[in-house]
């Protein structure tokens, strides 16, 4: 009897002793992350049947075991990678932000002070200093717009290097994953009734981190081994063997690196989108809202560039020259090319080019173009509209979008695509070409003047100039309109020859005439607006057109100035300042909505973390009062065997 | 509810950095003074303000533009009043011309002041503004205007450009006056037809000769010059340059209109037989012109071969001097109109100028006593988070063991 009494006081100091063990670890790891709390689970001892009566012959530790809920563990993964990309997208939108607020602030002023410049011109324009002021405004414009699309590029790369960081972290999680399964499928295979409770840890906490980079979904099986899956379900962790992540290079866009699944025989490509946490957050910022924002930029400098130099072309300079460009033509062949990417998969020899046509109809948009069985079909990559271009082969293709699309040489094989970005690499390219301020085309090259016994209110305007050159040599031009009988206009044009033509008919509110007339190339445009009646076939209304070039014409460098208030962009309705802070607003709204985004998901994951940590979490006060309970049981048992021992001395004292 | 100790300090460090980060926020806006620093403030106020401030920009660039407008035009007002001054000095010379006691030497001395008169007036004509340029010379700024020739005449080598600045979104402002039309194109005062008299004992003049009828004025079938005979004081008849005639009466009386192609004539005074004339077609009449017209007429002296001829001359020559001085009061006002709208212009720029500029500060600016409060509540949150977390830090049972 005292030799069992002996083994049951043992029994509890042991016991005790296991469970001060299990709060001590318990105490030692309240900041550990990702640990879950320690429980020895006590159990009685079989009892000896003894004289009739089952005696009870103490304790035993018979688990310890993590107090461990499944279901708020998986809520708080979900939240976690909720979060992770919110965070991330907070991120960086926040810093797009602010690159646009103060770099784009930076090019409005340019502008700003572009037109001022210009304005000085209109008022004196045989003014040289005046002139190098402006010259000197668009080298500033110019070098912002660079500067800008530097900015873009230093983010892009900073993303891509995240992104591959982050696949990388991927990878180790996974070969880490899988070194803990067959660790634990070992120790489970072992007869050991225990489980291996900071194996298991371990391997939530680096499921807790992967699911800040991805979305995570485990499953576990009967051996305790886990496989896991990331994003829409594709497999990470198949049990005992690891796959890892890699970044390739994008195609036909080198820049839009893709992720890869590589698996031990094949690798497979993973579409971004539907990862889940940072890396779909980097993903979409970078193939959606970083993109648009440079391809309004591109399309704004675009729009500068092409305005100013199609005015300059209209006017003649201090030397009486046709203007030359101000800016980098916008269809230089290097732009022309580098709008069109083939994909490596094609399998034809096309080269081909976009050719910018109407600056005002082009959008921000991506295009494709593909060889569907010999015929072109353009899809816009954000709306999905198709349409039907024509047969290959046709050499150039218009579309209604402000631009064409032009075969250079070979053929596409078919299926073969295309991407199309018609505003690729603007502000990168966008330079100063025009150095001598005597170039800037300030005047005139003809100027229409009624006579002065023209009695009507009809007029006659320039509107349009191709070759102000030889628009001088037509000079000069003379337009007699008459109504007679009421009601019937007719005009007819005297040209430098003194050879007068036939009577044209004229349909008022406008009519839009090309001069020189037929046979000649037209050199110009002008509109007869309004009812120009004239008196009598003897007294017409007659319009001059003479040669108007002289140091102090202005009204080409007035008319470069006017469009700063003219809506040019999105089809005529944008001025460039505008354009510039609708770009900026959008992107402003979007780290708005972000930030607010971000605030709810750190609110749901603390949510989350506050119900897991319920249940696993450590309370210090909580293992102090148990440590006083297990250190009371252990005195109580040790003093068991004492007595034990005292009742072993009585006996034998009284035997001797 | 268990709460782990780990929870604990998670919970408390999230709160004090949300707490930070807003009062670091409100720090950014009270140091700049704005409530919109980027777009993410207040993305949607954002694209307003941006329309503000671009309102703003443009009425900087049109008050510029008025400014530069002003200065030209004030220059053209102040060179037209001058030329006034001139054309009524020489007015007044001419009238003290016809004074039939001056003599010879009297005559050539009003002679040479009234060439003073010319040289101020071209003087005038060729003035320069402060960049060099001269103003009425249309788009040919580098050009001198008018040159006289030897012969007195003036020509102009100049062009009939307008310069135009824009000071309203669409209002745009005349900045010069070009030299043919400011001192070549003054009316003739008969109309569109110029007598020149062969022959003429009577003393009639043309009163007028206009085209009354555009319609009808055939200059091919009929071309100018429309030479007019008086057989006798009844008797007319007047042929264009073909030699048809074109009009012919036996019973002419004196006042009559005698139309023509469309053209109408009326002569004063009553003919005498053998009374010949040619009316060509002249429209206008350069300043300079008549100027020279005027001493021409002093130099004749007291002595002309034909008097009668001598004293009609006297009456178209000052008849033109008024035309002339008439001709620079309207340039003058002009200008003076150009300047009104520029005024007007100017003041409603300042009223939308205000308007815009209160819109702006209303999206942009920072209430700074709203601002001031939310910060001291802001601090006052932080401080109450960091002190009862302090206080709550010491409670742990391990303490009592």
């Amino acid at each position: 009897m005292t030799v069992s009494l002996y083994q049951t006081g043992v029994s509890g100091l042991l016991a005790a002793q296991q469970q001060l063990a299990t709060t001590g670890h318990n105490v030692a790891n309240v900041n550990t992350e990702g640990y879950t709390r320690q429980r020895a689970e006590q159990n009685t001892t079989l009892g000896l049947n003894n004289g009739g009566n089952y005696t009870g012959s103490g304790t035993y530790v018979q688990d310890i075991t993590r107090l461990y809920d499944q279901f708020s563990y998986k809520e708080q993964l979900i939240n976690q990678s909720n979060l992770g990309k919110s965070e991330a997208l907070d991120g960086n939108l926040n810093q797009l932000n602010d690159i646009m607020s103060f770099s784009g602030q930076a090019i409005m002023n340019s502008v700003g002070q572009f037109y001022q410049a210009m304005n000085g011109v209109a008022d004196n324009p045989n003014d040289l200093g005046l002139r190098s002021i402006a010259l000197n405004q668009t080298e500033i414009l110019s070098s912002d717009f660079r500067a800008l699309n530097q900015n873009f590029d230093d983010i892009e790369k900073s993303i891509n290097g995240e992104i591959e960081q982050v696949s990388r972290e991927i990878s180790e999680i996974s070969l880490e994953l899988a070194k803990i399964n067959e660790a634990i499928l070992h120790s489970k295979n072992l007869t050991l009734s225990g489980q291996p409770n900071d194996l298991l840890d371990k391997r939530d906490q680096l499921i807790t981190q992967l699911s800040q980079y991805t979305k995570v979904n485990t499953v576990e099986d009967s051996n305790g081994v886990m496989t896991v899956m990331i994003g829409q379900g594709t497999t990470l962790v198949a049990g005992i063997t690891p796959l890892t992540i890699s970044v390739e290079s994008g195609d036909p866009d080198p820049l839009q690196t893709q992720i890869r699944l590589v698996g031990p025989n094949s690798t497979v490509a993973i579409n971004g989108n539907t990862l889940g946490g940072v890396l779909e957050a980097s993903i979409e910022f970078r193939d959606e809202h970083l993109m648009q924002v440079r391809s309004e930029i591109n399309r704004l400098a675009m729009a500068i560039s092409a305005t100013v130099n199609d005015a300059q072309s209209d006017g003649l300079d201090l030397n009486a020259q046709q203007g030359t460009n101000i800016f980098t033509d916008i269809n230089t062949t290097q732009l022309q090319q580098g709008r069109v990417l083939s994909p490596t998969s094609n399998s034809g020899n096309l080269a081909a080019q976009v050719n910018i046509t109407d600056v005002s109809l082009v959008p921000i948009d991506e295009f494709e173009i593909r060889n569907n069985a010999g015929i072109y079909t353009l899809t816009n990559m954000t709306s999905g509209a198709n349409t039907n271009l024509g047969a290959i082969g046709a050499g150039t293709y218009t579309t209604p979008f402000g631009f064409e699309f032009i075969e250079n040489s070979g053929t596409p094989a078919n299926d073969d695509s295309f991407i199309i970005r018609p505003t690729e690499n603007t502000a990168s390219l966008m330079q100063r070409t025009l150095s001598n301020s005597a170039g800037i085309a300030a005047s005139t090259a003809v100027e229409v003047t009624p006579s002065d016994n023209n009695i009507s209110a009809g007029k006659i305007a320039i509107v349009d100039m191709f070759d102000p050159i030889q628009a001088q040599l037509d000079m000069p031009i003379r337009i007699d309109v008459l109504e007679s009988p009421v009601g019937t206009f007719n005009y007819t044009i005297t040209d430098n020859s003194n050879t007068t033509s036939a009577p044209i008919s004229y349909t008022p509110p406008s009519q839009i005439i090309n001069l020189p007339a037929l046979p000649a190339a037209a050199s110009f445009q002008v509109e007869i607006s309004g009812n120009p009646s004239g008196s009598a076939p003897n007294a017409p209304e007659q319009f001059f057109i003479g040669d108007a070039f002289g140091l102090g014409n202005s009204g080409n460098a007035v008319a470069m100035a006017l469009t700063q208030e003219q809506g040019i962009t999105n089809g005529g309705k944008e001025t460039f300042s505008q354009s510039l802070a609708i770009s900026t607003s959008v992107v402003g709204s979007k780290s708005s909505s972000a930030k607010l985004v971000a605030e709810t998901a750190q609110a749901l994951f603390t949510q989350a973390f506050n119900r897991n940590q319920e249940t696993s979490g450590v309370n210090l006060d909580e293992e102090a009062a148990n440590m006083l309970k297990f250190q009371q049981a252990y005195q109580a048992s040790s003093q068991i065997i004492s007595i034990a021992n005292t009742l072993f001395d009585t006996i034998l004292a009284a035997v001797r | 509810m268990r709460v782990s100790t780990a929870q604990f300090y998670f919970q408390n460090a999230q709160q004090l950095s949300s707490l930070q980060t807003d009062v670091n926020d409100q720090v950014k806006y009270l140091a700049s003074g704005k409530r919109v620093l980027t777009a993410k403030d207040d993305a949607v106020s954002y694209g307003t303000l941006a329309g503000y401030k671009e309102g703003l920009d443009n009425i900087e660039k049109y008050q510029r533009n008025l400014n530069q407008a002003e200065n030209r035009n004030s220059l053209q007002e102040v060179s037209f009043a001058s030329a006034e001054g001139v054309m009524q000095e020489l007015k007044q010379l001419f009238i003290q011309a016809n004074n039939g006691a001056l003599s010879d030497i009297d005559l050539t001395a009003l002679a040479e002041l009234s060439g003073n008169s010319q040289s101020q007036l071209l003087d005038i004509a060729n003035t320069r503004d402060e960049t060099g340029n001269y103003i009425f010379s249309g788009f040919q700024v580098d050009v001198q205007p008018f040159s006289l020739q030897p012969d007195g005449h003036a020509i102009y080598n100049g062009d009939a450009g307008v310069r135009e600045v824009q000071i309203a979104k669409n209002v745009m402002v005349d900045t010069n006056q070009a030299g043919d039309s400011a001192f070549e194109k003054v009316a003739n005062k008969k109309g569109d037809f110029s007598p020149n008299y062969n022959n003429n004992t009577s003393g009639i003049s043309i009163s007028k000769a206009v085209i009354a009828n555009p319609g009808a004025y055939n200059t091919v079938t009929n071309p100018p010059a429309y030479n007019f005979n008086f057989t006798t004081a009844t008797d007319l008849t007047v042929t264009d340059s073909l030699g048809n005639p074109v009009f012919t009466t036996s019973t002419y009386t004196a006042g009559q209109t005698v139309a023509f192609n469309g053209i109408e004539v009326q002569i004063s005074g009553n003919p005498l037989p053998n009374d010949n004339f040619d009316l060509a077609p002249e429209k206008n009449i350069s300043i300079f012109d008549t100027i020279k017209q005027a001493i021409d007429w002093m130099n004749v002296g007291t002595n002309p071969t034909n008097s009668v001829l001598h004293s009609i001359d006297y009456d178209e020559i000052l008849g033109q001097i008024d035309e002339a001085l008439n001709h620079m009061t309207a340039k003058r006002v002009n200008a003076g109109v150009r300047l009104n709208l520029i005024e007007n212009q100017n003041s409603n720029h300042l009223d939308t100028e205000l308007y815009l500029s209160s819109g702006r500060s209303n999206v942009e600016d920072l209430d700074f006593a709203k601002a001031v409060a939310t910060f001291e509540q802001r601090k006052v949150s932080l401080q109450a988070a960091q002190q009862s977390f302090v206080q709550i830090k010491n409670l742990s049972l391990f303490n009592y063991l």
